[in-house]
Parts: C-alpha cells; sequence; structure tokens
C-alpha cells in the first residue's frame, strides 16, 4: 500500500511538471507588451517591440529585468504549489495516526522537500520577483545594473529545483533526501544505519548551493543597481521602503548565503572524500553553528521585503503616508545588522556554555525591538486613516495580524528556560509557520493582488480575492494555533504519526490546511482566468491613489507605457491623461 | 559632535535604534555586574564579544545611513519616498516644516527637476 | 472602489481580536496540558490552574503587552502624528 502510494505520488508529481513544461511551451501565445524602458530621463521612450523575439525565445533570451520579475514570480509560484502539494499530502497522512497513505520514510522526505521548497523555490523568488519588477520602477532606473547576470541568477533555479527535487523523479536508486531542512549532521552526512548516504541527498545539497549562487548573483546586482543607477531626484532621502528592504535584503544575502556554500561544501566533502570537518571526529555541533549563522539571517532574508511591502501598500490604502518613515527605515538596517548576532538562539538545548548562551538570548531580545516598531508605526497609519478594505489591504492587516501572533509566541522561544520546553515541540512549527505563512506568504499575496493591474493589464476579480484572503486567514490560525496547541501537550515535531491524545488537535490542523487548500484553488483560479480575460484596467491608477497624493513611482511608469503603447498605434481607446 | 552632525529632528529618529543598543548595553553592565555563570578568560571573552560586535556594528551603520540621508536631504529636493516622477509629485518642506506637506501641493509652485518634465 | 472604514474602530477591532485569541489559547491550554502549575500574572498574582485561570492568565498578559503600545499608538496619533487623515 506504501509502496503503491509512493509511486503514485511520484507519478503525480511527475505529470505536474510535465505540465508545467507544456505551460511553458505554450507561452508564446502571451500577449507581448511594448518594452518601455523604466527611465526618466526622455530621450529613448520607447525602442519599439520588435526588438524583442516572439514565443519561447523572447522568455529564453530575455535581459529585461520585467521578464525576468515575471519568469522569477512564475517560478515561485510554481514552487509554492508544489509545495502546498507535499503539504497537503503530509497533512492528510496526520489525519490519524494509523494513517498509512504514504510510508514513514516518505513523510521525512516530503518534510525536506517541502521546508526546502517554500524556503528557497517559493520564498527568495518571490521576493526577487517583486523586486526585478518594481525596484528599478521605483528608483527611476533604465534596468538593472547587471542585465544579463540579472538572466543568469534566474536561470540556476530551474536546474537547481530539479536538483532538489530530484529523490522525487523517477531515477534509479535515488531516494528523496530525509534530513529536514536543517540538515543537520550526523544523519544529513550519511553515517550510521539510516539510508542518508543515498545520492539524493548529494543531489539536493547540490541543488541548494546553486539556488545559493543564484542569490547571492542577485543580492550583488540589487545592491549595485540601488546605489548607482537610481534616477535624477531618487536621493537617499527619497528612496522608497521597499527599495530600502530590499538593499538591507540584499545585505544580508551576500554575507549569509556563501556561508551557507561554504558548509554545504563541506558536508559534501565529508560525506564523499572522507574529510572530518562534522563527522570522522569533527564536530556535529559545527554543522549548526554554520547553518544558523546563516539561517537566522535567513529568517530576515525572507521578512524584511515582505516588511516592505506592507510598508508601502498599507498606508496606501489607508488614504496617508506612513507614519514614522524613517523609523521603519532605520529598524531596517537594525534588524539586518542584530540578525547575524543571534544564531545560537535556535541551539539552546545543544549544550552550550551558558555565558554564551545568555549572550544570544540577550541580542535576541533587543532584535525584537525593531520588529515591534515597525508594527507600530503600521498600526499608528492605520489608526490615524480611512480603510479601504480591497484585497491587497486585506492581507496587509492580516499580515500584521498573524506578524503579531508569531511576534508574541517567538519572544517567549527567545527566552532561555522556555525554550528549553518547548524545544523541538509544534509550538516551533506553529510559530515560525504564523511568520512564514501567515506573514511573509500574505504580504507576498498582497504584493501579487497589488501590482497585478501592472503585470497583467487586467483586473482580478475582487471578490474571489476577498474569499481567498478569508479562506486563508482562518484556514492558517486554525492550522497554526492547533500546531502551538500541540506543543504546549508536547507533541515533538517532525514525526509521521502520534500517540493517540492528539489526535483532535492534529485533525483540526489538517481541516485548517484544507480550508486554505481551498482558497489556494481559488487563488489560481482567479489569478490564470483573469490574466486570461479579466476586464481591461481602464486607468493607470486603478487604487485611486492619486486623491491621496500617494501615487508612487511604479504606477507613474504604468501610466506613462500605457500612453506610449497608445502612441503606437494599438488600441483605440481614450487615453485618459489627466 | 554628533549634535552638530545631525539636527534634532534626525536624532529624534536615532531613538528608533538607540533602544536595542540600550538593551545589549544594560546586558553588558548586568553580566558585569552578576556574572551569574562566572567567569572563565575564552568563554567571558567571547560572551562579551557576542554582543560588542553587534553593538558596535549597528552604531556604525546607523552612523553612516543617518549622514546619508541627511547629507541627500541638505543637497536636494525631498519627494515623498518613492514619490519622485509622478507627475503631480512636488518637493516637500524639509520635514521640520513637514507639517503642511498636504497643503504644500497647491500652496507650492512646482519646483525644478520635475521627473518627467 | 471600497467602502472607506474609520481608522480607529479598525484597530480597537483588531486589538480585541488578538486579545479574545489570547483568551482561546488560555482555555485551549487548560484542556491540553494535564494537570498544570498555577500561572501567575505578572509573576504576581497566582491563579487557579484551571480553565477560567488560563483565559484570565492569556487575556490579561496580551492585553497588556498590546494595550500598552496601542496606547502608545493613541497618545503619538493626538500629538505626534498631527497630519489629518483626508477624508
Amino acid at each position: 500500500m506504501a509502496i503503491t502510494g509512493q509511486i503514485a505520488l511520484t507519478v503525480l508529481m511527475g505529470l505536474f511538471l510535465v505540465g508545467v513544461a507544456a505551460w511553458l511551451a505554450r507561452v508564446e501565445n502571451w500577449r507581448s507588451y511594448t518594452p518601455v524602458g523604466g527611465g526618466t530621463t526622455g530621450g529613448e521612450t520607447a525602442y519599439g517591440s520588435d526588438e524583442k523575439p516572439a514565443g519561447l525565445i523572447r522568455w529564453l533570451t530575455t535581459v529585461d529585468h520585467k521578464d525576468i520579475g515575471l519568469l522569477y514570480g512564475a517560478f515561485g509560484i510554481t514552487a509554492f504549489v508544489v509545495g502546498g502539494l507535499m503539504v497537503m499530502v503530509m497533512r492528510l497522512e496526520l489525519f490519524d495516526p494509523e494513517m498509512t497513505l504514504i510510508s514513514n520514510t516518505y513523510y521525512n522526505s516530503l518534510l525536506t522537500s517541502h521546508g526546502i521548497t517554500m524556503l528557497f523555490l517559493f520564498g527568495t523568488p518571490i521576493i526577487a520577483a517583486f523586486a526585478n519588477y518594481f525596484v528599478p520602477l521605483l528608483i527611476g532606473a533604465d534596468d538593472m545594473a547587471f542585465p544579463r547576470i540579472n538572466a543568469i541568477a534566474f536561470w540556476l533555479l530551474p536546474p537547481g529545483a530539479l536538483l532538489i527535487w530530484a529523490g522525487f523523479l523517477p531515477i534509479p536508486e535515488v531516494i528523496p533526501a530525509q534530513t529536514g531542512w536543517t540538515m543537520y549532521t550526523p544523519l544529513s552526512a550519511g553515517v550510521g544505519s539510516g539510508n542518508q548516504a543515498n545520492a539524493g541527498v548529494d543531489l539536493m545539497l547540490l541543488g541548494l548551493h546553486l539556488t545559493g549562487v543564484s542569490a547571492t548573483m542577485g543580492a550583488i546586482n540589487f545592491v549595485t543597481t540601488i546605489f548607482t543607477e537610481r534616477g535624477e531626484n531618487v536621493s537617499w532621502a527619497n528612496l522608497d521602503i521597499f527599495s530600502w528592504t530590499i538593499l538591507t535584503q540584499s545585505g544580508l544575502i551576500i554575507f549569509a548565503f556563501p556561508l551557507l556554500g561554504s558548509a554545504i561544501v563541506m558536508l559534501l566533502l565529508d560525506r564523499n572524500f572522507g574529510t572530518a570537518f562534522f563527522i570522522n571526529g569533527g564536530s556535529p555541533i559545527l554543522w549548526q553553528h554554520l547553518f544558523w549563522f546563516f539561517g537566522h539571517p535567513e529568517v530576515y532574508i525572507l521578512v524584511l521585503p515582505p516588511m516592505g511591502l506592507v510598508s508601502l501598500i498599507l498606508p496606501r490604502f489607508s488614504g496617508r503616508r506612513l507614519f514614522g518613515f524613517k523609523f521603519v527605515v532605520y529598524s531596517t538596517l537594525a534588524i539586518g545588522v542584530l540578525s547575524f548576532g543571534v544564531w545560537a538562539h535556535h541551539m539552546f538545548a545543544t549544550g552550550i556554555d551558558p555565558r554564551l548562551r545568555s549572550s544570544f538570548m540577550a541580542v535576541s531580545l533587543a532584535i525584537a525591538i525593531p520588529s515591534a516598531v515597525k508594527t507600530f508605526n503600521w498600526i499608528t497609519t492605520m489608526w490615524n486613516g480611512r480603510l479601504r478594505l480591497t484585497t491587497p489591504m486585506l492581507f496587509c492587516i492580516g499580515f500584521v495580524q498573524n506578524f503579531i501572533i508569531g511576534g508574541v509566541t517567538g519572544v517567549f522561544l527567545a527566552s532561555i528556560p522556555v525554550d528549553l520546553i518547548l524545544h523541538d515541540t509544534y509550538y516551533v512549527v506553529g510559530h515560525f509557520h504564523y511568520i512564514v505563512m501567515g506573514a511573509i506568504t500574505f504580504a507576498g499575496m498582497a504584493g501579487l493582488y497589488y501590482w497585478f493591474p501592472v503585470f497583467a493589464g487586467r483586473m482580478y476579480q475582487r471578490r474571489l480575492g476577498k474569499i481567498h484572503f478569508w479562506l486563508w486567514l482562518v484556514g492558517s490560525n486554525v492550522t497554526f494555533l492547533a500546531m502551538i496547541l500541540l506543543g504546549y501537550g508536547g507533541m515533538p515535531r517532525r514525526y509521521a504519526t502520534y500517540l493517540p491524545q492528539f489526535a483532535t488537535l492534529h485533525q483540526v490542523a489538517s481541516l485548517g490546511a484544507l480550508v486554505m487548500f481551498v482558497g489556494g484553488l481559488i487563488w489560481v483560479y482567479n489569478f490564470v482566468v483573469s490574466w486570461l480575460e479579466g476586464p481591461r484596467v481602464e486607468d493607470a491608477d486603478p487604487w485611486n491613489l492619486k486623491d491621496n497624493g500617494l501615487r508612487t513611482n511604479e504606477w507613474a511608469w504604468f501610466e506613462r507605457k500605457r500612453e506610449t503603447a497608445l502612441a503606437d498605434g494599438g488600441e483605440v481607446d481614450e487615453a485618459d491623461t489627466e | 559632535m554628533a549634535a552638530r552632525t545631525f539636527d534634532r529632528e534626525t536624532l529624534l529618529d536615532l531613538v528608533v535604534n538607540a533602544v536595542p543598543l540600550f538593551i545589549m548595553a544594560f546586558f553588558v553592565a548586568a553580566f558585569v555586574l552578576f556574572a551569574p555563570f562566572g567567569f572563565d578568560p575564552l568563554a567571558s571573552l567571547l560572551q562579551f564579544g557576542l554582543i560588542v560586535a553587534p553593538f558596535v556594528a549597528l552604531l556604525v551603520l546607523t552612523y553612516f545611513s543617518a549622514r546619508a540621508i541627511t547629507d541627500a536631504e541638505r543637497g536636494g529636493p525631498v519627494f515623498l519616498p518613492g514619490q519622485t516622477t509622478p507627475a503631480e509629485a512636488r518637493p516637500v518642506e524639509h520635514e521640520a516644516e513637514a507639517e503642511e506637506a498636504g497643503a504644500a501641493e497647491e500652496s507650492e509652485p512646482a519646483a525644478s527637476g520635475d521627473g518627467d518634465a | 472602489m471600497a467602502r472607506s472604514h474609520r481608522g480607529p474602530r479598525f484597530v480597537v477591532f483588531l486589538y480585541a481580536g488578538l486579545v479574545t485569541f489570547a483568551g482561546v489559547i488560555g482555555l485551549l491550554f487548560s484542556v491540553v496540558v494535564t494537570d498544570p502549575q498555577p500561572p501567575r500574572l505578572l509573576f504576581l498574582v497566582s491563579l487557579p490552574p484551571t480553565a477560567f485561570g488560563f483565559v484570565v492568565y492569556g487575556a490579561v498578559s496580551v492585553g497588556l503587552v498590546l494595550g500598552v503600545p496601542l496606547a502608545g499608538v493613541v497618545y503619538v496619533s493626538r500629538h505626534v502624528d498631527a497630519v489629518e487623515a483626508p477624508e
């Protein structure tokens, strides 16, 4: 039964990937739009759509930051769907302790792959999607500083994903990694009687390495772009908040990801060439130090740009400026620096020297302040505003709500005595899912809905957008609250089964996941249908930002693009030039 | 020195980073005064290094970013962040008298360098 | 376009929701954990280790943790953040 289930799932996954390939092959039907440069400096306004080849070749060869942004977006969303389907299988398996839908080892594989897919193949790329598309527009640059490096950085991702998922593909003798996303040694070093000496783990490590190289190249590009390619009037004083967070995030990537790469190489050497970094007399704890020195900044790599998105979008629907803009800028920078000084709070239970442990606790408490300050600013912005509850705004508010819950549950974990009790329980799982799903993904959705008219030139179905939001808000809170309670009850992480007393809460969690799954289906349907057939945007300012004097540069670019497209002799339409 | 480098407004903005600095300084003082786990040359060095290093790094980064922003404000027109190119965008008064930023839109004539003019 | 909502009412609603949420966690905590220790509110007031005790503990603790900053928000909005919300 278990074997059949695995084969069925593998076939499903394969079919899905074939479907993705087929879809990509059809993209030549995508309407191409006039590639007006984002530049604001007059001069060359439009350099003719015939410069871009048509069809698939366009997407394979493009160095236009907007096209690459769309590619990143498509990739990220694909990965999100894959990771989401993986967790749905896991939640089904956990619906009953006796369930044998999949084997325990296959559960471990899905667990590992779900984490890595969501963090490295969805989280980082979807942020890069927004950043590629909008940072040049927001800062008035013609394109990224290094357009070709930009393209290379993206094209490293699909092979990376294939390597990470290699174990699920029908390749003989290769099994998926079952190390957990943290890849703790000695398990991940392949020693002992387990099956983790398999080449599937090596392939995953190599894939991870590729995505790390990709992220680093992208980060160097963003730092250079924001430092050197800003438009005439875009001084440091006029830089928007999203670009500030991308700048800080890129700084973090440049320091954190090469370290992950090095650690992965060390692990590969240990696995294949008999070195002794982590095993054979080396220290397994060394891996945890190296991993978390990358891993904790990674948390902020994932959360800072979403904070920037919320700081950008939330005031637009509150009808006023962001309160304390510079507070948000400085606290972003503070988070960036301090994030490198807290890594061992993931390791309180490793028997580390209590003096060092207390230092990490001190910095962990200090880093809570800048996050709290941001929340304070968002709330103050809303307090004095008049709120328009559009779908992007709802997702921003959902972000704030889930971020508060995730933050409060997290502060407790920063305290050593509490952590020692709750370590490795579902409490931790609930806490970080509130942040990565409840906050980060919600902000990503806010961005997708907010800029959907820019991407598609069409509007999504508002009612479906709101249904999506409410299903996700309810589903995420049901699931992750159940996880927090499971943790209080002592349910350990990572297990494919559990004691009978945890059954009810696990079923509640699975139910919440199902609610989110339905919301996800509605979201995909809405985006696909609206992209193809939604009502065309009639106005370059679909959110009426002009009314409150809150229109930002990317919407001004959108307006110019529409005007140029009309001048090109496209559709005859009322150009609503002010 | 700081008083001459930054005006009162900027110093007020920097309070946000003074709080985590204060927390870290507080713990350094607490660990010096109480030393709950005793003193050991290596462990104690690391213990204080782990707090002092982020402290110094945060101080330095805050200083330089505040310098960059302040210099930019003094050296050129200040817009609402991210709103330099829309046709209706106008530079705002310096933050000190930003109270009437909304009103400035009507009352103030368009300054030079209006993005996509 | 969506109707506009007044900020204060909305924020207070959000606050009430979060405090209720903490109370619910307290209630369910007393169900999930067998034989818990009596909680001490603010490290001072000892509450009974019953459902009622944990509801009070959760709601009051989070109410304070979020309420004090919220009072700060109100203060700042009145005195520092003088920009009028457009109608």
